[in-house]
């Protein structure tokens, strides 16, 4: 059998993505004998040229980490799809928008504005702000366009796999270098690579719980979580209920709660409403005693309530900030 | 008539013009026309009073066809004359399955409540309720209750009960952890009749009287010295262990004679007599307790075997063991009574000295005129009130925020038989603020006290031990420092509710004192608990005198009854269904039903059905979008929302009211009832069923289809039918507004607590948003076709 062909890419990422693929270990060391990397510029020294030049639909695979947030980033995606037979987003970037995407709280110029002028880091009295054409003694230099807003990949373009996680677990990368070979040869295999259960599925601390409501809710610097009880139950914000399993349940065996990097369940349509929804029913006080204004009291700990439910998927949020 | 085709619905539209009401704002005529196209339609009729003898059979021939009815008129819900269980009655009588109807509210929300011609609200209304009645299904098959009764508690509540239910013919087990019948009634000695008549009753008459009702009654199985060790909800019923105590004197030989306890070398204190007696092991705490006969207490018993041969009936076995008795039930009436306050925990009081003594020890010494082992006569007698009551902070170790009710009239009960016994002896009271002697029985006893007892408003600082006796210190409302000296003090302790372990198995929703809460409206609902079936009774739920506890378990018995004699239960309409395949075990759920209903089982969460109460709680806190409601599918409601603005008027925010069940739907009703207008005829409502029936994501679903504003409304504070759903939806609605505020989609959403009185704020609600909507211009959040 032929080696399958792979072309790796990435857009709006942090590059840990790229560097998960690396961590596997032996796996990567093996992945020669059965792929074809064409292109893969992290790691490899390909430029754009390189991709253009193959022929479309000549690559078998192209795994694509990183939410679109400029123009170059959305070329790229498209010269993939072009290229590929099967596009893979990989990571919570690609696949729902990732920590990138809470940038579409705020409008374009204001993200520029914060972040080239008003920062306290700068130092910029003309405040510049990043252009796409800058001309300076005649030369005339261009960067990409900072768009509107942060995309997910399949906003983009097509997308046939989604491997989601920051970054998707040595496990999940594991299932996705096995499956490459089914993929290529376009048999049925997984959308999703994650469960289709929620964490608590999965979760080591899931024998503990007693099905009991957070009577208070801590912020994480206010409690050091046991490390056998359900996080959700002593107080912590743990998203686990509302998300994918498959990760290897890696945050809440750190004692960290799940912030819900392996995305949305199946049979819901956002990605941060089941977890509000559920959130606000177990979490509180008796009811009895407390005046009513008080009953909000118990989410002051959610003090950020967009980075809370949507940390990883606000541009695949149903809800979006209106853009002019 | 078109024919008839059996897998289609055959939906039957009746318009109800109320006499020409209706007509007035409304084309009838063309709601009718338009009615008849819609799908699934077989007849339209017009009437001007179904609600009329005669208009009603001539309905229920003229739609004898159809499998399904929609009613459009008056509303289901605030109709006096035609409501919800009338038309569910009437369907039944039909041969129809009574989830098969719908109503639009033509009347009470879209005539009353506008002006001008409403024939396209009208229609809207209509189309709303065809587009949930043409997807609704079948109520669930009846569930087999078996006929036979649980009580817990022999107190006089449940004694009561479980003697009612045998009355009644049907088979009650009474379970007793005590080895007699009657609990704390035993020993009172002198009990206040009742709240109207200043006299007392004793105990050892009353109490052997209500035990022998009891024990005697063949369709009582009486198991005193026994604990239920489970209790678990099992298709629809219970499922019971009992431990039923070992058997060491045979009370089917045993005739009460003592020779066994003269024998006895082993004694201890009696609890009973709060040790100011002594007994054996083998021995009779009660002389009067029913059943009657000896008891071995195996931590006392030496095991020297002295008793068996003095037994004349032979009836002493030590080798007799525990039994694991296992039953079901189709009703629990818990009565586990009362537990006093540990007055330990009020150092200031010094419970520890030999002097000081609770109430319920003042009875006995009482019962013993006042003569105690090792000292002289009780010439001067202190009471000190509230002890463990009425403090101000309710995680205070040192007491409970609430009043106790009875402890003030027993003081001055007490007192009052104390000079009775002793006509010279010093009494005073130490009240904190006021005395509470409520009903006339107490007010008058307390009038009476007075002659003789000197009443002492203050706190009490110290209680020392000294040579003659105790020196009270207290302090004054003014701040001075007073001192009284007495030989004997007695502190009113607080009563907290005894079964803990029990509520806490059946997960039985109670307030923060461990309280159970009865239903809402729990005005009409007393000893209902939020499980269905599960009746509470007697102290239990709050500190009375006997006379309520007995009227108590007349109560639970009767509602039990209901249940136990016609072996069946009627599921209804609403009750939450859970897929498995979807289901991720995360036990929401289970953690937020207020009625018990859902359980984990190998396959993930479970619904008796038995048990649900349709609220939705459980649909809208789960994140996996496994449990859905039968009759209120998300699917259902939003074909309802896509339904709603087809003739919406121009210009008009379109505005959605979701609203609750029970409280916010019926406001909605008065508005127009009340002559209350509301300008924009854009606005529609959906009678949800708790106002946490409905979860975050359903609600963005609303918004995508093109609404420009949603009023979730709830019953107020403390009032949710189902716990705090109202809480829950506030909490939700509120981190939605936050989110919603971080986007720049302000203004879209709000959460209202609305009674059923409150027309007025829903009215202002809707007009306020109507003003902010039109600000705001349409909404950007429905979805791009």
């Amino acid at each position: 059998m032929s080696r399958v062909k792979l072309a790796f890419n990435w857009g709006a990422s942090c590059g840990g993505c790229d560097v998960s693929i690396l961590d596997v270990g032996r796996a990567v060391l093996d992945l020669p004998q059965t792929v074809d990397v064409v292109y893969w510029p992290v790691a490899l020294d390909y430029k754009r040229k390189d991709l253009e030049a193959l022929d479309d639909k000549s690559v078998d695979i192209g795994i694509v980490n990183g939410a679109v947030r400029t123009s170059e980033q959305e070329e790229e995606a498209k010269l993939i799809r072009a290229k590929c037979r099967y596009v893979v987003a990989y990571g919570s970037c690609a696949c729902f928008g990732g920590i990138p995407g809470l940038a579409n709280q705020f409008g374009r110029n204001e993200l520029l504005e914060r972040a080239y002028i008003e920062a306290p880091s700068n130092t910029n009295e003309a405040a510049v702000t990043v252009q796409s054409v800058s001309e300076r003694d005649g030369f005339s230099l261009t960067l990409p366009e900072f768009l509107p807003e942060v995309r997910t990949l399949d906003q983009v373009i097509e997308v046939n796999h989604f491997v989601p996680g920051c970054p998707p677990s040595t496990a999940t990368i594991t299932e996705l270098l096995e499956t490459l070979g089914a993929i290529a040869g376009g048999k049925t295999v997984k959308r999703i690579l994650a469960a289709d259960k929620c964490l608590c599925y999965e979760c080591p601390r899931g024998k503990t719980k007693e099905a009991k409501k957070a009577e208070k809710l801590y912020r994480p610097h206010e409690l050091i979580a046991d490390g056998e009880r359900c996080l959700l139950e002593q107080g912590i914000v743990c998203l686990g209920f509302a998300t994918r399993g498959g990760c290897g349940s890696r945050c809440v065996a750190a004692n960290m709660p799940c912030r819900g990097c392996y995305g949305r369940l199946p049979d819901t349509s956002d990605p941060g409403a089941e977890a509000m929804s559920a959130l606000a029913a177990v979490a509180g006080d008796w009811e009895d005693y407390l005046p009513t204004q008080k009953i909000f009291d118990v989410l002051d700990a959610v003090r950020d309530a967009v980075g809370t439910f949507y940390t990883f998927s606000l541009p695949s949020a149903l809800l979006k900030r209106e853009r002019g | 008539m078109k024919t008839k085709d059996s897998a289609r619905p055959r939906i039957g539209v009746v318009i109800c013009t109320c006499g020409g009401q209706i007509a007035e704002k409304v084309n009838t005529r063309a709601v009718e026309k338009k009615a008849a196209a819609l799908e699934y339609v077989v007849h339209v009729a017009q009437v001007g009073d179904l609600c009329k003898k005669e208009s009603l059979s001539r309905f229920k021939r003229e739609f004898e066809g159809c499998d399904r009815i929609l009613f459009a008129g008056c509303s289901e819900r605030s109709s006096l004359t035609f409501t919800e269980d009338r038309i569910s009655a009437l369907l039944g009588e039909m041969g129809m399955d009574r989830a098969m109807f719908e109503v639009a509210n033509l009347r009470e929300q879209c005539v009353w409540v506008h002006d001008g011609d409403l024939t396209g609200k009208a229609m809207d209304l209509v189309r709303m309720a065809h587009a949930k009645l043409k997807s609704n299904v079948p109520t669930p098959a009846p569930t087999r209750i078996i006929k036979k009764s649980l009580v817990i508690g022999g107190g006089p509540a449940g004694v009561q009960a479980a003697v009612d239910l045998a009355n009644a013919g049907t088979e009650v087990t009474l379970v007793e952890k005590k080895a007699y019948l009657g609990g704390h009634f035993c020993r009172i000695p002198y009990l206040v009749q009742c709240e109207g008549w200043p006299s007392m009753c004793v105990s050892d008459c009353v109490a052997p009287v209500q035990a022998r009702e009891a024990i005697f009654n063949p369709l009582v199985r009486t198991l005193t010295g026994s604990e239920v060790t489970d209790l678990v909800r099992d298709n629809g019923n219970f499922k019971v262990k009992i431990n039923r105590g070992a058997l060491l004197v045979d009370p089917d030989k045993c005739i009460s004679c003592g020779k066994c306890a003269e024998v006895c070398p082993e004694e201890y204190d009696s609890e009973y007599d709060s040790g100011l007696t002594k007994r054996k092991a083998v021995d009779k705490d009660y002389r009067l307790g029913i059943p009657d006969h000896y008891v071995i207490r195996k931590d006392v018993c030496s095991e020297c075997g002295e008793c068996v041969p003095v037994c004349p009936t032979g009836a002493i076995n030590l080798a007799a063991e525990a039994e694991a008795v296992e039953d079901s039930f189709g009703a629990v009436i818990l009565a586990t009574g009362f537990k006093t306050f540990d007055v330990n925990t009020l150092t200031a009081l010094n419970y520890a000295s030999p002097n000081v003594v609770s109430s319920m020890e003042m009875e006995r010494l009482l019962a013993a005129r006042l003569r105690r082992p090792g000292t002289g006569p009780v010439e001067r007698v202190a009471f000190a009130l509230c002890s463990g009551s009425r403090v101000k902070d309710k995680i205070n170790p040192e007491g409970m925020p609430y009043c106790s009710k009875t402890c003030c009239g027993f003081a001055v009960k007490q007192a009052n038989r104390i000079t009775a016994m002793n006509p010279n002896a010093e009494v005073s009271m130490v009240y904190f603020g006021d005395i509470r002697t409520y009903g006339r029985a107490f007010e008058q006893f307390y009038s009476q006290a007075k002659e003789s007892v000197d009443f002492i408003n203050g706190e009490i600082t110290a209680v020392e031990d000294g040579e003659e006796g105790l020196l009270v210190r207290l302090e004054t409302p003014d701040g001075a420092e007073e001192q009284l000296e007495t030989d004997l003090l007695v502190l009113a302790e607080a009563l907290l509710p005894g079964g803990s372990e029990l509520i806490d198995l059946l997960k039985i929703k109670t307030d923060r004192y461990h309280y159970p809460l009865e239903l809402q409206p729990r005005i009409l609902r007393p000893t209902e608990s939020y499980i269905d079936r599960v009746y509470v009774a007697g102290a239990l739920t709050g500190p009375k005198l006997v006379q309520q506890s007995v009227e108590q378990g007349s109560v639970a018995a009767l509602k039990a009854l209901n249940h136990v004699i016609k072996g069946q239960k009627d599921l209804p309409k609403f009750t939450s269904e859970v897929d498995p395949d979807k289901c991720s075990h995360c036990r929401i759920c289970e953690t937020v039903c207020p009625h018990g209903a859902i359980s984990m089982a190998e396959s993930g969460a479970a619904v008796d059905r038995a048990f649900c109460q349709g609220c939705g709680l459980c649909v809208s806190a789960c994140p996996s979008h496994a449990v859905q409601l039968r009759n209120f599918y998300e699917e259902q409601i939003l074909e309802q929302v896509e339904a709603a603005f087809s003739e919406a008027e121009n210009g008009g925010p379109k505005i959605l009211g979701l609203l609750c069940y029970w409280c916010s739907y019926a406001s909605a009703d008065l508005m127009g009832l009340n002559g209350h207008k509301i300008t924009n005829t854009n606005f529609r409502s959906i009678r949800i069923r708790c106002s946490s029936s409905v979860n975050t994501g359903l609600i963005l679903e609303i918004f995508k289809r093109g609404v420009d504003g949603i009023i979730i409304a709830g019953c107020p504070p403390k009032n949710c039918h189902h716990g705090a759903g109202n809480y829950m939806t506030a909490r939700r609605v509120m981190l939605l507004n936050t989110i919603m505020r971080q986007l720049g989609l302000d203004g879209r959403l709000k959460w209202e607590f609305i009674g059923v009185p409150m027309w007025r704020e829903l009215a202002d609600a809707v007009h306020k948003m109507d003003k902010t909507l039109k600000a705001l211009g349409p909404s950007p959040l429905r979805r791009k076709t």
